[in-house]
């Protein structure tokens, strides 16, 4: 449907399309010679040098300038193609990964009832995805194909949410002429579908949020029982950490206070440094590492210790991050530059870009993990997911190897906001086609650019009639 | 019903013409103001609402039960002329219309053959055309067929004066002649010698009828659009101008032949206005009741 949103500019140009009419009726040769017996009794009147035809002439050069008039107005008055109302259609991405196969049949549960609702016919696409991704067309989407999906069964290969993302577009494609599009993620959402630069891709990759569906979860790996929290110190000065003594006590841990300076606590199966330990305290403190103890070493710390914080690294191949990526970007932590000799460690956070945020590597029983940003103050402090966090980071030699797909963990609530969306206010539907929710498709300018076209085809039109008469 | 002159001039020929417009008039108007009364018992015809009752055949009327008149021949020998302006200005025709000739040429031959049909002896002239026309006034067969001759082969060019003719139609009249003058009547002088010539005419006994033909458009009455007008009997004056626009026109062209009629009615001349677009048969026979009146 056209629509116009200054009619006025549309009806000025029709009338205006009607003044070369009446100046193509007026003649401008010279008036006819007649005869008439009662000549003498005439008065001369110099109007006869104009006389109205019956017909107007030069039907060309009139046609040419009604066009004119009509699109100059027509493209004035902002008329904008506003198809009718199409609806919204569904998007579906199913994950089709290893590790969805217990969730398998509640997955196409709810994406049948998604796509196939009971009042009408197929409405959408459904993007089946692992570590690549296909997009069934809403033609395709039948009983049927549900029913043949569920008795193949999940796959193989572990999931990529990098290529259901990618993937969107394809499927944005595939639901037009709807006005607009809404996508759904069936997925048991855990870190193995995650990579680095995801919340990257994910920003590009669809301007709306993404509604998550739980389905069941995975049963925690063998072997990975976690262990109790036990007996923390903190080193900082006095007044420093209290959110950190905050958060893990929240979790159970035992904390204790160990002032720069000091000796650490000879009895703590976890050190969190906030401040660098005395130069004679650092040898206890690998020792008690060695032991068993894990320690976590935040930047205000790390030059003190014997061993670089190893920012410029190799990871290790088949590590993947575990928490925290964007956790850091949304509470805006500031990145330290990245410097020193290149230590193998496994990658335990990334920034959304695969910067290395935190790498932990084994040190005899125990385990170090340097972080590259403070966590002991800033609204960070204040996340939801905080205590976790420092707990995981505590922990981080002993997560399974990532990449497990049995030993997945479930992406936590940072990374469901990324994926989602919602952290970023994007909204839940995404209007398709191009045009504007609003106003529909724009076309005045490209009626101005034909009226330009006439205008130019009437110059020469009437430049040609003046030099042959 | 009255033919319209463009259906009169789709008939061709103009003795048919003439019959049709006679009939046609005859019918309805009572043509004794037009004959003579003579002597000499000519025939019976039926009596018409109107007719003098002198001439009742009451004879007539006990043997049949019917009316008759006696209708006499013609016995005083009337000459008549008609005089034809066959000048460029004659040949002006409105779209869709007749010229004032043909138009002219139409009233004559009717007049023609009424007036043949009544004993008057009947003479033509023309002025303007390829040539000045004097058919002398006659009344013996064939010669309403060479008067129509005459009539037919008239062509409207040229300028002219009426004096001439009209002195040479008064010649051949001698006295108590009847002159009838079928022209649009335009005239430089504004009709001073015209009518100086027709009150001559009247003056010296002659019955004189002045029948004005004009078209519906140079009295006013039509519109004729914008143009570059011209005299066809001057051509190398011209006018621009819209008649119809002109306020002042119709009026500047009724005085005029308002005054032209004023000065020959004052002569004793009998001016009789017709328009082309009006049928012959209604024209003659208005002015035949009139006269009657």
């Amino acid at each position: 449907m056209l629509e116009f949103a200054r009619p006025g500019f549309l009806a000025a140009g029709a009338l205006a399309a009607l003044l070369p009419v009446l100046v193509h009726l007026i003649a401008r040769r010279p008036p006819e010679r007649r005869a008439l017996p009662t000549q003498r009794f005439l008065r001369p009147d110099p109007r006869t040098a104009i006389r109205l035809r019956r017909r107007p002439t030069d039907l060309l050069p009139l046609a040419l300038r009604m066009a004119l008039l009509l699109l100059l107005g027509a493209g004035l008055a902002g008329p904008a193609w506003v198809p009718p109302a199409a609806g919204t259609a569904e998007i579906v991405l199913l994950d089709r990964g290893a590790g969805a196969a217990a969730a398998w049949v509640g997955q196409l549960v709810e994406a049948r009832r998604i796509l196939l609702p009971a009042d009408a016919g197929p409405r959408g696409a459904l993007v089946l995805f692992d570590t690549a991704a296909a997009v069934v067309a809403p033609a395709r989407l039948r009983p049927e194909l549900f029913d043949s999906l569920a008795a193949a069964g999940a796959g193989d290969a572990p999931t990529d949410y990098a290529a259901a993302l990618r993937a969107l577009a394809a499927a944005r494609a595939a639901v037009q002429p709807a006005d607009s599009a809404r996508a759904t993620l069936l997925s048991p959402l855990r870190w193995e579908g995650w990579r680095a630069g995801l919340a990257r891709l994910r920003a590009a990759a669809w301007p709306g949020a993404i509604r998550l569906v739980d389905t069941p979860r995975l049963p925690p790996a063998a072997g990975a029982a976690e262990a109790p929290p036990g007996r923390v110190a903190i080193l900082a000065p006095a007044g420093d950490g209290i959110h950190v003594e905050a958060a893990l006590g929240a979790l159970g841990w035992r904390v204790s206070r160990w002032l720069p300076g000091g000796e650490p606590p000879a009895q703590a199966d976890a050190f969190v440094l906030l401040a660098p330990p005395a130069a004679d305290a650092v040898p206890r403190l690998l020792a008690a590492v060695r032991a068993g103890a894990a320690a976590l070493v935040l930047p205000a710390a790390a030059p003190a210790l014997a061993v670089r914080p190893p920012w410029n690294l190799e990871t290790e191949p088949g590590h993947v991050p575990v928490g925290l990526p964007v956790f850091l970007e949304e509470a805006g932590i500031p990145r330290r530059p990245g410097a020193g000799d290149s230590v193998a460690a496994a990658l335990v956070a990334a920034w959304a870009d695969g910067t290395p945020a935190a790498v932990a590597r084994a040190e005899g029983e125990g385990c170090v993990t340097w972080v590259s940003a403070p966590l002991d103050r800033g609204p960070i402090t204040l996340r939801e997911g905080y205590p976790e966090a420092l707990d995981r980071l505590l922990r981080a030699c002993d997560r399974p190897a990532a990449g497990d797909a049995q030993g997945a963990l479930p992406l936590d609530a940072g990374a469901r906001a990324v994926l989602a969306g919602t952290a970023s206010g994007l909204p839940p539907v995404v209007p398709l086609a191009g045009s504007d929710a609003e106003g529909g498709r724009p076309l005045g300018r490209w009626l101005l650019a034909a009226a330009l076209l006439v205008f130019a085809a009437e110059t020469l039109v009437a430049f040609r009639r003046t030099r042959s008469s | 019903m009255f033919l319209p002159p463009q259906l009169l001039d789709r008939l061709g020929n103009l003795e048919l013409v003439a019959r049709t417009v006679v009939r046609g008039f005859v019918a309805g108007v009572h043509p004794s103001a037009l004959r003579g009364a003579g002597e000499d018992f000519d025939r019976h015809r039926a009596y018409q609402q109107g007719d003098d009752l002198r001439h009742l055949d009451w004879r007539l009327y006990g043997r049949t039960d019917r009316l008759f008149v006696r209708e006499y021949r013609e016995t005083s020998n009337l000459r008549a002329f008609l005089v034809v302006d066959a000048t460029a200005s004659m040949g002006y025709a409105e779209p869709d219309g007749v010229s004032k000739l043909r138009y002219a040429t139409f009233a004559a031959a009717a007049l023609a053959h009424l007036m043949l049909g009544t004993g008057d002896t009947i003479g033509l002239a023309a002025y303007g055309g390829a040539g000045g026309v004097l058919v002398p006034p006659r009344n013996r067969p064939g010669h309403l067929h060479q008067l129509l001759l005459e009539l037919e082969r008239l062509r409207p060019l040229g300028a002219a004066d009426p004096q001439p003719v009209l002195e040479r139609v008064g010649e051949a009249l001698r006295l108590g002649g009847r002159v009838v003058l079928l022209s649009d009547l335009l005239a430089e002088d504004e009709g001073d010698a015209l009518v100086a010539a027709l009150g001559a005419l009247r003056a010296r006994g002659d019955e004189v009828m002045a029948l004005r033909v004009a078209t519906p458009a140079e009295l006013g009455e039509r519109a004729l659009g914008g143009g570059v007008f011209y005299d066809p009997e001057h051509p190398e004056r011209s006018t621009p101008g819209i008649p119809e626009a002109d306020a002042g026109y119709r009026a500047r062209v009724g005085g005029y032949y308002a005054a032209l009629a004023r000065r020959l009615r004052e002569r004793g001349v009998e001016f009789v206005p017709l328009t082309t677009d009006e049928p012959v048969e209604r024209a003659l026979a208005g002015w035949i009741r009139a006269r009657r009146a």
